[in-house]
């Protein structure tokens, strides 16, 4: 009982910092449609590339789109525990009898309401040019299922880099470091069927392809079940790992 | 009244090598205001760290009020309140919000939540600036804050890391009457740490003296400065290539007066502690005339306690 208080008032807190500054909820919601509009443009001839099998490129871009909001939006997650460790907040908080995890997953929690209201967002412009969801509502429920698993894995990341370094340098280098690669390393903007072979193998090993692939099944029916199975397992596991290491660089970072 | 807090030998080893808490043993009595007094990076916020349960003893242990830091720490955060040196609150929120996080954090809830933060508001009189952003107080209305905090499991014992740093002397005094009230009213035991003088003077019934994360002297405030005797005469020297000679040379004649309680040195020059300064300085300013010391100023003081840190660590703790 008290874990779950403990996490709704670190999930209320940390929500509310992000509400509480409209320019950022304005700019973070405008952001996927810029890319939605760029990306549709730049990439329209596409569809008659080898690996597209819909008619309608927006609905292969809206997947990558949505992979590519996690990682901004998640890669940056771990500053907001560097604050609260130089301004003392962190300390204020672990002399409590609160529980100590209830903060890793409260904060993390609170990161993925922004970020379902992004994903809403292309959703919903998304279709407005044209995609269909083959999947329908539960099709979208399960979208956000699989972009919170992976936006846990990375932020819980980035959270354990911010702990570990107590810097929130290390995060912005190294985040915007793998970001593009991350990325280009995937089919989120691009089919993978005609890159490299050393991409496609890098592929393999790169969480966002997991989650561009299964969205991309739940949105145009693209793949194969035997496709998406995968994808559950990598990034339940992904998800896992991040929590465990982000709760495990928030002990050590807190003895 | 009893024992509260007894530290025994508590040591903190940074990197392996770096010992930021050297051996530290120290026990503070129930209902008293203890003091560490020492300068910045002496070991003073990780001792402190480690009584509040913050931080693990890289060797000893501690007893607060039954509970052992090493194995009840659960227990120790529900009796215990710690004021960080930081700011320690949420700016981006209300004063009020800071509050009721921090009363559920302790598993507060309800009426009972509710009436517990208007207590607090009310006693650190916050009434008009509870609902605005803590990003607008100033300084010192964030410490009121930030200490209000610390109460809100009504703590038995206060833990207050540099309590006035940075506040100016007004605040400085208002907040030392809060300090004051909640010892006498509540009976809070207060345990602070200080690199201020005066508050270490005004506030504690005992002191530490703690230096390079170790106790140089344990005492009551009033013995320590007793014991430095009466009166303290400096003399400084010009810093010229005669400076040192002229140190020594008057620490030889002047050492075998019978006057003379105590001699230390100090950065400009000589401090001679007297039992009657009044009556000592014409035959200082005498003898040294006598053997041809030009000094170039006298000054005459009551010991204080920055005299009893010079005794027992050889520097000045005020700059
Ligand atoms: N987490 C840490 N890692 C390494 N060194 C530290 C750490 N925290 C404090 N220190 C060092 O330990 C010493 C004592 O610091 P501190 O306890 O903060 O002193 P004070 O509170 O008396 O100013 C300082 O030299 C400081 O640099
Ligand atoms: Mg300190």
């Amino acid at each position: 009982m008290t874990f779950l208080s403990d996490i709704s008032n670190t999930f209320g807190r940390f929500l509310r910092s992000e509400i509480r500054t409209p320019q950022i909820v304005i700019f973070s919601l405008a952001q996927p449609l810029f890319w939605l509009l760029l990306f549709g443009q730049l990439f329209e001839k596409m569809v008659n590339v080898p690996g597209i099998s819909t008619s309608n490129y927006i609905s292969f871009l809206a997947p990558g789109v949505m992979v590519m909001i996690v990682l901004y939006s998640s890669t940056y997650g771990g500053m907001s525990i560097v604050d609260d460790i130089s301004s003392g907040l962190l300390d204020k908080f672990l002399v409590t009898p609160a529980n100590r995890t209830a903060f890793v997953i409260g904060s993390l929690l609170a990161s993925l309401v922004s970020l379902s209201a992004q994903i809403l967002v292309v959703f919903g412009a998304a279709s407005l040019m044209g995609l269909e969801m083959e999947t329908g509502i539960a099709g979208v429920f399960l979208t956000m299922f699989f972009v919170g698993l992976l936006s846990f894995g990375i932020a819980g990341l980035s959270k354990a880099l911010a702990l570990a370094t107590k810097n929130a340098q290390p995060v912005v280098i190294i985040g915007s470091f793998v970001t593009m690669p991350l990325i280009f390393l995937s089919g989120a903007l691009m089919p993978l069927e005609t890159a490299p072979d050393w991409i496609q193998t890098a592929a393999k090993f790169n969480p966002i392809e997991y989650t561009v692939k299964a969205v991309r099944y739940l949105v145009i029916g693209n793949g194969s079940l035997n496709d998406f199975i995968p994808s559950i397992l990598v990034l339940t596991a992904f998800a896992v790992f991040g929590v465990a290491i982000a709760t495990l660089a928030f002990r050590k970072a807190t003895n | 009244m009893g024992e509260i807090i007894r530290a025994e030998n508590l040591t903190k080893v940074y990197s392996g090598k770096f010992k930021a808490v050297d051996g530290i043993s120290v026990s503070v009595n129930e209902g008293e205001i203890f003091g560490f007094l020492g300068p910045n990076g002496s070991g003073k916020t990780t001792t402190f760290r480690m009584l509040t349960t913050l931080s693990k003893p890289t060797s000893g242990s501690a007893i607060i009020a039954g509970y052992d830091i090493n194995k009840d720490a659960r227990k120790i955060k529900q009796i215990i309140g710690y004021s960080c040196q930081q700011v320690g609150l949420d700016l981006k929120s209300t004063g009020r919000y800071n509050l009721q996080l921090f009363g559920r954090y302790y598993h507060v809830a309800g009426k009972e939540l509710k009436k517990r933060v208007d207590e607090l508001i009310e006693l650190f009189e916050l009434e008009s600036h509870a609902d605005r952003l803590v990003g607008t107080y100033s300084g010192g209305i964030r410490k009121k804050l930030e200490i209000a905090t610390s109460l809100i499991n009504r703590p038995r014992i206060l833990f207050l890391d540099e309590p006035t740093l940075g506040l100016d002397i007004k605040v400085r005094v208002n907040l030392w009457d809060y300090t004051q009230e909640l010892n006498k009213k509540d009976g809070v035991t207060i345990f602070l740490t200080t690199h201020y003088l005066e508050e270490a003077e005004k506030l504690c019934n005992n002191l530490a003296i703690i230096e390079s994360g170790r106790i140089v002297k344990t005492g009551n405030v009033e013995e320590l400065k007793n014991e430095i005797h009466g009166d303290v005469v400096s003399l400084t020297f010009f810093k010229n290539e005669k400076f040192a000679e002229c140190i020594e040379h008057s620490r030889q004649i002047l050492s075998g007066e019978s006057f003379l309680m105590d001699i230390k040195a100090t950065e400009k020059g000589l401090n001679l502690y007297v039992k009657e300064g009044a009556s000592t300085l014409p035959k200082i300013l005498k003898i040294l005339d006598g053997c041809g010391i030009t000094i170039e100023t006298i000054s005459l003081a009551k010991a204080s306690l920055d005299d009893v840190f010079l005794k027992h660590t050889g520097n000045r703790i005020s700059v």
